[in-house]
C-alpha cells in the first residue's frame, strides 16, 4: 500500500516570498500524523497544495497515489477536509450546509449524520450566519467524519471549540484511527497532538524540520529556567545539560536546560541560599502549562518536564 | 464538471428570492412603462407630437435616441429599452461576481474546492443560473408585453 501523502522537496513562492521551501512530509496508511509549526510555517499552504487548490512551483507530492493538481476530483472522493476557518453560506441552517457538502460527494448515511450532529450538539436548525465560530466548526467537522473518507486533513480543525467539544473531536479521531483512516492533523496546540498524534512533523519557515514519534522527539525538548537570586551561581556553567546560561545585573540567571536536567540544575540554585523561582517559560518560549503549577502559581517541578 | 448539479442547487437555495424578486422588477419596470404610455398618450397624434418634441431636444435625443415609429410599443422602446438592458445586465453581473469571486475571497471556495467538484464546476454553475435567469426575464418581458396588448408580430424588429 502506498502511503496516502508522500511530499519531497515542495516549493511554493509567493512573489518574493518563499511559503514552502523544500518541504518533506510522509503520511504512512492508518497513521494520525500531527502537522506542527509556528503560525505562518506553511502548514496551510501544505494542505492547499495537497487538495490541489495551489499548484506546487517545485518538489514531488502524492497524494493517495494520485497528483493532486491533475486528478483532484477523483481524489476529492476519498478524502474529507476541515479547514481552521469555516465560512459557510450565511443564509442556510446548519443542517442544510451539512447536506450540501454530502451531497457534493454522493451522501452520507443518515443515521451518522444524525450520530454525529448529536453527539456534537449541534443546532442543525441555526442559520450559519448566527452560529459562532465553534458552531461553524463542528458544521464542517460532523460534514468530514460523517463520510468516510480514506484520509482526512485537517486544518487547525479545534479552533474555537469548548474543550468538551475538543474531547469529541479527540473521541472522533480515534475512532477514525480505529477504523483504518488515515489523518493528517495541523495544529498548534501541543496537548491534542500529544494525545491523538501517532508521528509528528514539525515545520519551520517552510521546512521540515523534524519528523518522528513523540518519544523520538521528547529528547529534543528543553526547560527554560529563569530564577531570580540574592548572588551569583556557583558552578551551574559545569552541570551537564546545561546551555545558553546568562546572568543579568540584578542577579536574574536563564539558562536551557536538556530534559534529563532539570531536577539537578533546581537542586544547586536551591542549595546555597534559598533562592526564589519566580517564573519560568517552556522551552518554546511560551507560557508555563497549567499542570506545572501548584496552588500559589509557583512552579511545580515533580511534573513531567515539558 | 463534477458537481456542477449540485453547485447549482446550492446557488438556488441561496437566492432563489433574489432571483425571483429580480425578474418580476424588471419586468413590472416595463409593463408599468406600456401602460404609462398608453393612458398619457392614447392617439397616434399625441405620440406624434411627443416624438416631435423629443426630435428637437438634444439632451433627450443623445441619451434615448429617436423615435422610430408612433405605435405605443415604439415610444416605451425608445424610452425604456436601454434601462431595462442596463437593469438586466448590472443584475447579472453582480450576481456573477457575488457567486464567484466573493465566495472565493470568504474562504467558501476551499470547501467547495475540497469536495469532489471540477475546478470549473463553480463557475459554470453561477453562469448557467444567470443564464437561465435572463432567459427568465426575457420570457416575463415578453408576457408583460403581448399582455400589455402589443403586438407579437414583428416584435423581433423592435417595432
Amino acid at each position: 500500500m502506498t502511503d496516502p501523502i508522500e511530499i519531497t522537496g515542495l516549493v511554493k513562492t509567493y512573489g518574493r516570498t518563499r511559503a514552502l521551501d523544500g518541504l518533506d512530509l510522509t503520511v504512512t496508511p492508518g497513521e494520525v500524523h500531527g502537522f506542527l509549526g509556528p503560525n505562518g510555517a506553511g502548514k496551510t499552504t501544505t494542505l492547499r497544495v495537497l487538495l490541489g487548490l495551489l499548484r506546487a512551483d517545485a518538489g514531488r507530492v502524492r497524494l493517495l497515489g494520485g497528483d493532486p493538481w491533475r486528478q483532484a476530483v477523483e481524489l476529492h472522493r476519498r478524502l474529507a477536509y476541515v479547514p481552521g476557518d469555516v465560512t459557510l453560506w450565511p443564509n442556510l441552517i446548519g443542517g442544510e450546509v451539512i447536506d450540501v457538502l454530502a451531497r457534493l460527494r454522493g451522501g452520507v448515511a443518515p443515521t451518522r449524520r444524525a450520530e454525529l450532529i448529536e453527539r456534537f450538539a449541534l443546532d442543525s436548525g441555526k442559520k450559519t450566519r448566527t452560529c459562532s465560530k465553534g458552531n461553524r466548526q463542528k458544521v464542517a467537522l460532523i460534514a468530514a467524519f460523517a463520510c468516510d473518507a480514506e484520509l482526512l486533513l485537517l486544518d487547525e480543525p479545534t479552533s474555537g471549540l469548548d474543550p468538551l467539544m475538543e474531547a469529541v473531536f479527540r473521541d472522533c479521531v480515534a475512532q477514525a484511527k480505529a477504523g483504518g483512516r488515515t489523518v493528517l492533523l495541523s495544529s498548534h496546540i501541543l496537548s491534542e497532538v500529544e494525545a491523538l498524534c501517532d508521528r509528528v512533523s514539525i515545520i519551520r519557515a517552510g521546512r521540515t524540520v523534524e519528523t518522528g514519534t513523540l518519544t523520538e522527539l521528547r529528547h529534543l525538548t528543553r526547560t527554560s529556567i529563569t530564577a531570580t537570586l540574592p548572588g551569583p551561581p556557583d558552578g551551574l556553567a559545569t552541570l551537564p545539560g546545561v546551555h545558553q546560561l546568562t546572568t543579568t545585573a540584578d542577579g536574574r540567571v536563564r539558562c536551557q536546560v536538556d530534559s534529563a536536567g532539570p531536577a539537578g540544575v533546581l537542586a544547586r540554585l536551591a542549595t546555597p541560599r534559598r533562592p526564589r523561582l519566580d517564573r519560568a517559560a517552556t522551552h518554546a518560549g511560551g507560557t508555563v502549562p497549567a499542570s506545572l503549577r501548584d496552588k500559589r502559581g509557583g512552579l511545580r517541578w515533580r511534573g513531567r518536564a515539558r | 464538471m463534477a458537481g456542477t448539479g449540485a453547485l447549482i442547487r446550492l446557488i438556488l437555495r441561496r437566492d432563489r428570492i433574489w432571483l425571483a424578486l429580480w425578474a418580476v422588477l424588471i419586468a413590472a419596470f416595463v409593463y408599468g412603462t406600456v401602460s404609462t404610455i398608453g393612458t398619457l398618450m392614447p392617439t397616434e397624434g399625441a405620440r406624434r407630437e411627443y416624438a416631435g418634441r423629443i426630435a428637437a431636444n438634444p439632451a433627450v435625443l443623445l441619451i434615448q435616441g429617436p423615435a422610430y415609429g408612433l405605435s405605443v410599443g415604439a415610444i416605451a422602446a425608445r424610452q425604456r429599452a436601454a434601462a431595462t438592458m442596463i437593469f438586466a445586465a448590472l443584475g447579472s453581473v453582480l450576481f456573477l461576481v457575488r457567486r464567484t469571486r466573493s465566495d472565493e475571497e470568504a474562504g467558501r471556495r476551499d470547501l467547495i474546492g475540497a469536495a469532489p467538484v471540477g475546478r470549473h464546476a463553480p463557475l459554470t454553475a453561477a453562469l448557467a443560473v444567470v443564464l437561465a435567469a435572463d432567459a427568465l426575464v426575457a420570457v416575463l418581458i415578453t408576457a408583460v408585453l403581448a399582455g400589455a396588448g402589443m403586438p407579437v408580430a414583428g416584435s423581433p424588429r423592435g417595432a
